[in-house]
């Protein structure tokens, strides 16, 4: 799946994440999952940046605290669309804290 | 009396009194011939202007903590204020408060619902006995609610074309209450065909000439506020249409036989799922999927190969791999698929080969979930 995650092709790179969401979701191999998601961060295409954010979210279901530490320490690398979407399952308030926290300073 | 916008903001267009129309009807045929002396509008704030002096109005609160931060109703103060309409605004379930209403002997002449959208988990898709599935729950029972009422008109979303618009007024027909379709619209750009939906394939979408469903009338706006919105519009830059819409160029034969490719592939996996190994079937699918851009095939392909997940192994990625890099189905639901029904298992499988058993504790070799190891 790293592999993939280089690959030119953009529907190989969204199959990197994707594929790995059912085990996300169980709390399985989330280093691999925050892994290619650092390094598809830079990925410029929206179905890729949707992709990651929907992976980071299934990853917090099982460990929320961690998905946190991660937006924060990556935050400004972050596109929004992968941000909002990773941070969906979180209270409101936590929510546009992380927003907040993690804006780009211009 | 109009509506205008997302905003649900409320303006008067003539000297008619508030009361002669009903908002939520853009056209004098939808709207009830005789005027209502009394409407009841839910859930939204534009339908606090129900057209009446005599405005009931409320919230559907289902999911009430997320919306009873949003019952301020400022938009519906304003709303009323500007129509000069008295608005009785109440924060509750309102099937509870139609329902309680209903004991009270009290009647409606119109009754505007906007029930929940979506079941926004298996456990809101309930009501199988009744036939009733997703959001339909609420639309019965926003029906039943509206028994008494002259009229009922539902804002319903739907996500698909199939669900729209007999799922709608069936239950309304249960409940012998009339239905008004006011407006059908189609799905957003970022919407697209959920290839995993049979029948989710919009053939408005692929041939607008045929489209038996007219397009909404767009609302006649001033020159300067177009321009303004078109101003504010993020700039397409280098998007891709085609990513989320098929041309007509690119759509192949998905509408020509689908049917007939469908059971093409049940039949002939019918027929050899028992002989075949996963090999074949890999070859069969590669035949299958190679040198078209149709998506029915695609999924026809993965799902044939999906029957022999006991037998999937390391090895098969590459392929895969090759499927996705060949743009034989560019879209994102196609790829989605392809992750759920063979790489994910893939990967949940040799996770657990990795750990010398499977999820029940039992021995990789004797479990029946196993993974083959790759020869390469």
């Amino acid at each position: 799946m790293r592999v993939w995650a280089r690959d030119r092709n953009m529907w190989v790179r969204r199959a990197s994440i994707v594929g790995l969401i059912p085990r996300a979701r169980r709390g399985e191999s989330l280093d691999l999952v925050y892994a290619i998601a650092t390094r598809l961060h830079a990925d410029h295409e929206d179905l890729i940046q949707k992709a990651v954010g929907w992976a980071l979210r299934e990853a917090g279901k099982t460990d929320m605290p961690r998905l946190e530490r991660y937006l924060r320490a990556n935050g400004a690398a972050i596109p929004r669309t992968t941000l909002r979407y990773a941070i969906e399952r979180f209270p409101e308030a936590k929510r546009r804290a992380l927003l907040l926290a993690t804006r780009r300073t211009a | 009396m109009t509506v205008t916008g997302d905003r649900h903001r409320v303006r008067r267009r003539s000297a008619a009194r508030p009361e002669d129309r009903v908002c939520f009807s853009t056209s004098a045929r939808t709207a009830p011939r005789r005027p209502p002396t009394r409407a009841d509008g839910c859930s939204t704030a534009s339908a606090t202007t129900a057209a009446s002096r005599w405005c009931w109005a409320a919230r559907a609160t289902r999911r009430s903590r997320s919306t009873s931060r949003r019952m301020r109703w400022p938009a519906s103060r304003q709303n009323a204020a500007r129509n000069g309409v008295a608005v009785d605004a109440r924060v509750g379930n309102v099937f509870d408060e139609l329902r309680g209403l209903d004991r009270l002997g009290e009647r409606f002449d119109t009754i505007v619902l906007d029930p929940p959208a979506f079941a926004k988990n298996k456990a809101a898709v309930v009501e199988r006995s009744r036939g009733l599935q997703g959001d339909q729950p609420a639309r019965a029972q926003a029906a039943e609610s509206g028994r008494h009422a002259g009229h009922l008109q539902l804002l319903v979303s739907t996500s698909t074309r199939r669900r729209s618009p007999r799922s709608s007024t069936r239950p309304a027909v249960d409940a012998q209450a009339h239905v008004t379709v006011v407006e059908k619209r189609m799905q957003g750009r970022d919407h697209p065909v959920l290839l995993g939906v049979p029948g989710d394939v919009l053939p408005e979408m692929l041939h607008p000439q045929k489209a038996r469903v007219a397009a909404a009338a767009t609302p006649v706006r001033g020159g300067a506020r177009a321009a303004r919105a078109g101003g504010m519009a993020r700039p397409s830059g280098g998007f891709d249409s085609s990513r989320y819409f098929r041309g007509r160029a690119t759509s192949g034969s998905t509408t020509s036989a689908p049917r007939r490719c469908a059971s093409w592939r049940g039949r002939s996996t019918r027929t050899h799922q028992d002989a075949w190994s996963i090999d074949e079937a890999m070859a069969f699918a590669d035949a299958l999927i190679v040198g078209s851009r149709i998506s029915r095939r695609s999924r026809s392909a993965s799902r044939l190969v999906a029957r022999y997940r006991r037998d999937f192994a390391p090895r098969l990625l590459p392929a895969w791999k090759r499927w996705l890099a060949g743009n034989h189905s560019a879209n994102w639901a196609t790829t989605d698929s392809i992750c759920g029904v063979l790489i994910g298992p893939l990967l949940a499988a040799a996770s657990r080969a990795g750990r010398g058993g499977c999820a029940s504790g039992r021995a990789i070799a004797t479990c029946g979930c196993g993974v083959r190891r790759s020869s390469g």
